[in-house]
């Protein structure tokens, strides 16, 4: 008997909210961009140009804590449930998260060699506590991609991925507990373009983040769907040889 | 082969991640004092909004590529999934 031709339509309305997601990801991500060249102050207080870096600097950092919580929270339901789709989602969202933060590093290093002469400053309780979060989700992500596929391996890193969870409040409120050193509690202005933007720009960020989020879920499906494949022909192979 | 096609990929992100820093780091330059423009210096505002403009470029080059690549890449994952589909089928037939 013939198999059915797989069926064009399949995933078909997938692709084209990916197409318009992504086209609304591109569009704000240009719209951010044009306001900070055209819209917002050139230099607040006592920065220069060098604070418009602030605009791609801010999206990333508050995101990677977001998407860090998501996690965590995946995590937990993992434990309580063992359903793998939930590994799937927290491993996903560590991922994106991992970037959201190297990106926010990057970006405040760069500002902070402007800023304050220097590209990293170890006194700085928050961006010690950045630095530890980011190295506990790249082993979070080590550990996923290698350690055996398995139930053993989701529930380690699902463990993991709570314990590390306890570095989200502890950036957000480092400055609270710890004492300001040099990385400010906000930017102040009294110029009203400014938070608008950092505002917009968090939205395009997400956006842009969300779509690798659906990128990288639908790549993992495709991989567990082939896996399928083969290991039920490796059964039958297996039968006929029996 | 696994390690090797992940390492490809760590230094592909690596390189779109250095590249949308390229216009950060020339922003830097100038704000040390290099020959392009500097608020501090002899700028005039029409060369900083200048200068502005070109980072704007260079940041919205850089997101129209990541964007282009992911959206390339989900239609090849819609392509995979079909045949997938298709594969298990055939299989499931055969197995009966």
């Amino acid at each position: 008997m013939q198999a059915s031709k797989p069926s064009v339509a399949a995933g078909g309305g997938g692709r084209a909210t990916f197409a318009l997601h992504a086209v609304a990801a591109l569009a704000c991500l240009c719209a951010l961009n044009w306001l900070v060249a055209t819209k917002v102050p050139l230099h607040i207080q006592m920065l220069e140009t060098s604070y418009l870096i602030f605009f791609y600097h801010f999206p990333s950092a508050i995101l990677c804590t977001v998407f860090f919580t998501i996690n965590a929270v995946f995590s937990v339901f993992y434990l309580a449930t063992q359903k793998p789709s939930y590994d799937l989602h927290a491993r996903v969202f560590a991922e994106i998260g991992l970037v959201a933060c190297c990106i926010a590093l990057a970006t405040g290093s760069v500002w902070a060699r402007m800023a304050w002469g220097e590209w990293w400053s170890f006194g700085d309780p928050r961006l010690l506590w950045v630095a530890i979060m980011c190295l506990s989700y790249a082993a979070y992500v080590v550990l996923q991609q290698f350690m055996e596929p398995g139930e053993r391996r989701m529930r380690y890193a699902a463990v993991f991925a709570v314990a590390a969870a306890i570095n989200v409040p502890l950036v957000k409120y480092a400055i609270q507990f710890f004492g300001e050193n040099q990385h400010p509690m906000e930017m102040t202005s009294s110029d009203s373009s400014l938070k608008g933007t950092q505002w917009f720009g968090a939205f395009a960020f997400l956006l842009f983040y969300l779509l690798v989020y659906r990128w990288r879920i639908a790549k993992e499906k495709v991989r567990a769907s082939i896996e399928s494949s083969l290991s039920a022909a490796r059964r039958i192979e297996e039968g006929r040889l029996a | 082969m696994r390690m090797l096609s992940r390492a490809k990929r760590v230094v592909g992100v690596a390189l779109v991640a250095l590249l949308a820093c390229l216009p950060c780091v020339v922003l830097a330059q100038d704000e040390a004092g290099g020959d392009a423009p500097t608020v501090a210096g002899t700028a005039t505002v029409e060369e900083l909004t200048d200068f502005r403009s070109y980072l704007m470029f260079g940041f919205s080059l850089v997101f129209v590529l990541i964007i282009g690549y992911l959206v390339v890449s989900q239609r090849r994952n819609a392509a995979l999934a079909e045949e997938a589909e298709f594969l298990k089928k055939r299989i499931d037939e055969l197995g009966k």
